[in-house]
């Protein structure tokens, strides 16, 4: 029996009845999708590809999704059209054209001029990257890994139980694999530069990081696209998803930090003025990021992700707390206008005593935008003497404006620290009277004060002329200011009168 | 004489705060008149209205003002937001500055000024050249320059929190400084600080309102005119005298 017909009388594919994401012939293809691609993704595809049958596709009630509509993203979920065909699917971008060398010098940052590697529709593209010394860059299909690294790759694929996440690992072309060997210490961070091609395409892009004993590295990533000019004049482009799966393994004393500027933040355009403003293009468009990680003893891990948002924007970070010693800390800063939405889903793990994870997540919304975040910290039995919070505070600009929050406590262990908390607010008319009384038309009044709410989670990316940062005034930090300061003067609307007069 | 040799003038100002039933009458009617390079100080009971006159005067958004008209430089003002009044060249120091967590003092002197060069049809300071302006400021008011990287206002004791309205005043060069207690919670070096940094200020083309219950700033601050508010109106109108008849005698004999 072919595993496509074990699974297609289940109709595990079927459960969100106006939009069937893939159809059954479409399923049946993936088994030889996965036969077909290369031997050595076979285990790791295989792995996902049952996890995903396990869990099925995302449906209406699905406490993963909470606070999204699934039917927003369900009609992407098809496979990517190099995947329905497997004899297509040679690693080349699905649409569009390659970045050029303008879109990829635009989008450099300071501290990251000679350490970048360029992704095209989450597939690596290495002629056109240049990794920093100290990582090693590869592909799966080419890198012959440790036997146990394969392993635990092999079991986040098989444990997953995002459908999104499984997904991507079943159909990324051929996982990015960085390196940072034992005690290495990289000078430069590693830039990522995703570009997206097209209108209607799906990309996913599975990453795996292994950060060595004690190794310390910083990777940044932005998003651009490269859709507007893609998009022949007259034809009407449709949004494209964007899956982004990164996996991060830190053996015991290694340090990462993974400091993420969404899409919405800059678009290729905006910078060099060769691809299209891409605006339109990205508020169209569906983001799914995911960071999973597993931090053995002592390890450390800050993970910033900081955007403003999209058509849908959801940002996972499935962390584990597996040797004893390790930090994680987890943050969010997001700035929403328009009917953008982003959602965060957090799921930390202390599986063993004496780790602390942090999480904060700032979100400011405006207009009529919705944000989320689902977090919550799990405390194994055994994990004695854990600390652990989370704080979640929301910026409410506009009545029409939605922030949701659900922090979680499960905890099994009796000798922990554990908080979580969440606000919500409108900004402080005495502070906005205060600026403007100074001078500042209302509009900078409200933008600085916005920046001021969530500079706090911005500071942890360091400032620039830190040190590790290249004094200047394109660090990766202020990239992340701009993004969301520009956001803020450019669409941020004014106090409404009943607001002020209230 | 024309309304415009008079730098400010209030006149019948009636203002109340609340909606419906919590509507309270605060103002009941001011009239002040300030010339060009005159220094006039208030004083007056406590709940009077004197913030609440300083307040009204820089825009507050809260407050509705039934009758009476505010004139600077002889243009009612009333219409105009609390911005576009800053940059016309009114200042308020405030009797309570706030807290501002997470926007950066000096940054911000530095966005206000260039808001009134703008207004003024003046290009924007280079950053370098206003940080020279801003050092400068800063030492004639005894100020350490670790309050550049602080946050406005935040972690302030009270009489640095005033000392940094001062400060902006300085920078921004307000025509109308109203000073709101200013001199409240300084200790008696601190006061000789803030009086160097408004008799600075003082001079033709200027104007400065006090608000205050002492005489200790007055006598660092000549003022020409004194004037006593109380119940939502000035009841008494004098020279610099008249203080110090208030700070013998209160203000009892003012209001009966
Ligand atoms: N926002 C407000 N809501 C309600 N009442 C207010 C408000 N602002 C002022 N008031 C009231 O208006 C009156 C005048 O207040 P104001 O602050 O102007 O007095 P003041 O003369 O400055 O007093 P002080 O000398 O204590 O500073 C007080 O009774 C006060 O309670
Ligand atoms: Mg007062």
């Amino acid at each position: 029996m072919t595993e496509a017909a074990a699974i297609a009388p289940k109709t595990m594919f079927m459960r969100e009845p106006p939009h069937p994401a893939i159809t059954p012939s479409q399923e049946a293809a993936i088994p030889r999708w996965i036969a077909e691609g290369p031997a050595a993704l076979a285990d790791i595809r295989t792995a996902a590809f049952n996890a995903l049958k396990k869990t099925g596709l995302p449906h209406t009630g699905s406490e993963d999704f909470s606070f999204i509509r699934v039917g927003e993203f369900l009609p992407h979920l098809g496979p990517p059209a190099a995947a329905a065909n497997p004899a297509t699917g040679a690693i080349a971008p699905t649409a569009g054209r390659l970045p050029t060398q303008a879109d990829i010098q635009g989008q450099l940052v300071a501290e990251a001029r000679g350490s970048y590697l360029v992704l095209v529709d989450g597939t690596y593209v290495p002629e056109l990257s240049k990794p920093g010394n100290g990582f090693q860059v590869s592909t799966l299909s080419r890198e012959t890994l440790p036997a146990d690294l394969r392993a635990s790759l092999v079991r986040v694929a098989a444990e997953e139980t995002d459908a999104v996440a499984a997904l991507g690992m079943v159909f990324s072309r051929d996982p990015l694999v960085i390196q940072v060997a034992a005690k290495a210490v990289p000078a430069e961070p590693l830039l990522l530069l995703h570009f997206h091609t097209g209108s209607g395409v799906r990309s996913d892009a599975f990453i795996l990081y292994h950060g060595g004993k004690l190794s310390e590295a910083r990777v940044l990533a932005r998003h651009a696209s490269l859709a507007d000019s893609a998009t022949p004049p007259g034809a009407v482009a449709t949004g494209s998803m964007e899956n982004v799966h990164t996996v991060a393994l830190l053996d015991d004393g290694a340090s990462l930090k993974f400091l993420e500027a969404g899409a919405g933040a800059q678009s290729a355009g905006a910078q060099t003025g060769t691809a299209g403003s891409g605006e339109n293009t990205v508020n169209r468009d569906i983001h799914f990021r995911k960071l999973t990680a597993r931090l053995h003893r002592d390890s450390r891990l800050l993970a910033i992700s900081a955007h403003t948002g999209s058509r849908l924007t959801r940002n996972s970070f499935s962390v584990d707390l597996a040797g004893e010693g390790a930090e994680a800390e987890v943050d969010g800063a997001t700035v929403l206008t328009g009917n953008r939405q982003s959602h965060n889903f957090v799921r930390i793990r202390h599986l063993v005593p004496h780790c602390v994870s942090r999480q904060h997540f700032k979100s400011v919304a405006a207009d009529q935008s919705r944000s989320s975040v689902d977090g919550t910290i799990y405390v194994a039995k055994d994990a004695q003497q854990t600390n652990a919070y989370q704080l979640i505070n929301n910026l409410m600009l506009s009545d029409e404006a939605r922030a949701d929050s659900k922090p979680q406590l499960m905890i099994h262990a009796d000798d922990v620290k554990c908080s979580h908390g969440a606000t919500s607010g409108k900004l402080d008319p005495a502070q906005q009277f205060y600026l403007e009384s100074r001078g500042l038309p209302p509009l900078q009044a409200r933008a600085l004060l916005t920046v001021a709410f969530i500079a706090e989670v911005l500071e942890k990316a360091g400032k620039s002329g830190e040190a590790g940062a290249t004094p200047g005034s394109d660090g990766f930090r202020d990239i992340l200011d701009h993004a969301l300061l520009d956001t803020l003067k450019n669409r941020l609307p004014a106090a409404s009168e009943g607001e002020r007069h209230a | 004489m024309t309304t415009a040799t008079y730098m400010l003038e209030v006149k019948g100002l009636e203002a109340t705060i609340g909606e419906d039933e919590g509507i309270t009458q605060i103002l009941k009617g001011i009239n002040l008149a300030v010339k060009t390079g005159e220094v006039h100080a208030i004083m007056g009971p406590n709940g009077s209205g004197k913030s609440t006159l300083s307040k009204i005067i820089a825009g507050h958004p809260d407050y509705r003002v039934s009758k009476g008209e505010v004139l600077f430089n002889g243009e009612n003002i009333l219409e105009l937001e609390a911005d576009e009044r800053a940059r016309k060249g009114i200042f308020l120091g405030f009797q309570y500055p706030v807290e501002i967590p997470g926007v950066n003092n000096a940054e911000f002197l530095r966005m206000a000024y260039n808001q009134r060069r703008k207004a003024e049809g003046k290009e924007e300071a280079d950053p370098l050249d206003f940080e020279e302006i801003l050092d400068a400021k800063m030492k004639t008011l005894d100020m350490d320059g670790r309050y550049k990287e602080r946050s406005i206002n935040e972690g302030f004791s009270g009489g640095e929190k005033k000392r940094n309205e001062i400060l902006q005043m300085a920078i921004l060069d307000p025509a109308l400084a109203i000073l709101d207690e200013t001199d409240s919670g300084l200790d008696v070096d601190a006061l000789k600080i803030v009086a160097g940094g408004i008799n600075r200020l003082r001079g033709p083309g200027k104007a400065i309102v006090l608000i205050t219950h002492y005489q200790r700033l007055l006598d660092y601050v000549q003022p020409d005119v004194v004037h006593v508010l109380s119940g939502g109106k000035i009841v008494k109108t004098g020279g610099k005298d008249l203080a110090l008849e208030v700070e013998k005698q209160g203000y009892d004999w003012l209001v009966k």
